[in-house]
């Protein structure tokens, strides 16, 4: 038997069958098959990327259309750039603050009853003269005031009547500039009036010290 | 030289075909198909159906080449992908039956063909049952051990062992009524 089996051995190791012509050619064309399903995977995996490559396109032109346009209109969407504005903001105040107090002062540096310190006495007795000089001639301006006043009114008057056969509101804007006219004329005269009336208490106080010094 | 030239024939050859390059699949067949149908032959006792194994074998070569890793022969490593592709054909057709009582075909023609002749021994080894003739020729002529075969054919050792030796029965009785292998036994 072990002879039988080596024989066997042998000869089926060596054994060899011609494939015959018809396996032949159903081999070429299972081949033929094989590579056709080898292309349409090839151009089904071409497709596919080809489709998510397309898709990817579009979500990136989408994104760019909604998000990219939507933070370049709106600047200061990101926290970053909020926060940079703020503080821009921030010091864009603080300037106007400054800007405003610095005005403040100027104008208060303006004001000669609030700021300025009052002048020593022998300044104001050297003035003395000169403003004694001053009221006639303020006197003077004031007594002509009081007679151009009604002339102007009356021209006032004319003017008003002439405005008033143009329209009823032009009428009405009229009575409110002559309304503030007439104010400002009235505060304008009190303020000559509080001036005038202080020069003279000035200059009275003036006399007054220099009477008593020339006493002691 | 020689053998070291043919073995880059043959790894040029598995690169080409790797490569899915249809003159090298044709030339591979035809270095192999030969020695492949054989083997596919041993198990299948219809030729025709043999051949459709083979051919089956090849398709299944030329999808998984990828997988060969040059550690050993590459006709063996097709040989053992035609048997694979034999006995889950015998499966397929429910050919193979793993059982205990011994019989066989008498369908030898001893006035036909001389034993000396392969295909005589191909027809007495096809007289056995399927079962049989698969545990004998993967002992006897392919080299696998017990444990390997009730692996492969999934049974347990002991039937392989038992398969063989109901095998190594039938064939001695057959060659007994021969008269050949007289001096042997």
């Amino acid at each position: 038997m072990e002879r039988f089996e080596k024989d066997l051995k042998e000869k089926f190791l060596k054994r060899e069958i011609a494939p015959s012509e018809e396996t032949r050619s159903r081999f070429e064309m299972l081949l033929d098959n094989t590579d056709k399903k080898h292309r349409f995977a090839n151009s089904k995996k071409i497709a596919m990327a080809a489709a998510s490559v397309f898709l990817l396109g579009g979500l990136l032109m989408y994104w760019f259309r909604t998000v990219v346009k939507e933070q370049m209109t709106e600047p200061y969407k990101t926290e970053q750039q909020f926060v940079k504005h703020s503080d821009t903001k921030v010091e864009e105040k603080k300037d106007l603050v400054a800007e405003k107090s610095q005005e403040s002062s100027h104008k208060s540096n303006k004001e000669p009853f609030i700021k300025t310190t009052p002048a020593p006495v022998s300044e104001v007795t050297e003035k003395d003269s000169t403003e004694q000089k001053e009221i006639p001639q303020l006197a003077q301006s004031v007594q002509e005031i009081t007679t151009q006043e009604p002339e102007f009114h009356s021209q006032q008057g004319e003017v008003i009547s002439q405005r008033i056969k143009v329209s009823p509101q032009k009428l009405l804007n009229v009575i409110e500039y002559e309304k503030q006219i007439e104010y400002l004329a009235a505060n304008s005269k009190s303020m000559q009036q509080i001036f005038r009336e202080l020069r003279v208490k000035m200059v009275n106080i003036n006399i007054e010290k220099k009477n008593s010094d020339a006493k002691k | 030289m020689k053998i070291i030239s043919l073995h880059k024939k043959e790894e040029q050859l598995i690169a080409l075909v790797k490569k899915q390059d249809r003159a090298s699949q044709k030339k591979m067949f035809d270095q192999f198909a030969p020695k492949m149908l054989g083997v596919c032959r041993q198990y299948v006792k219809n030729i025709h159906d043999a051949e459709d194994v083979m051919l089956c074998g090849f398709m299944k070569v030329f999808q998984n080449i990828h997988q060969f890793e040059h550690k050993g022969s590459f006709e063996g490593w097709i040989r053992k992908i035609m048997v694979f592709e034999s006995i889950s054909f015998l499966r397929s057709r429910k050919e193979m039956l793993f059982t205990e009582e011994i019989s066989y075909k008498e369908t030898l023609a001893e006035d036909h063909v001389s034993f000396y002749e392969i295909e005589a021994l191909q027809h007495m080894i096809d007289t056995l049952p399927a079962g049989c003739k698969t545990v004998f020729i993967l002992y006897v002529i392919e080299g696998y051990k017990h444990q390997e075969i009730a692996d492969m054919l999934m049974i347990s050792e002991g039937t392989s062992k038992s398969q063989l030796a109901n095998a190594r029965k039938l064939l001695q009785n057959q060659l007994k009524k021969k008269e050949f292998y007289n001096g042997a036994f």
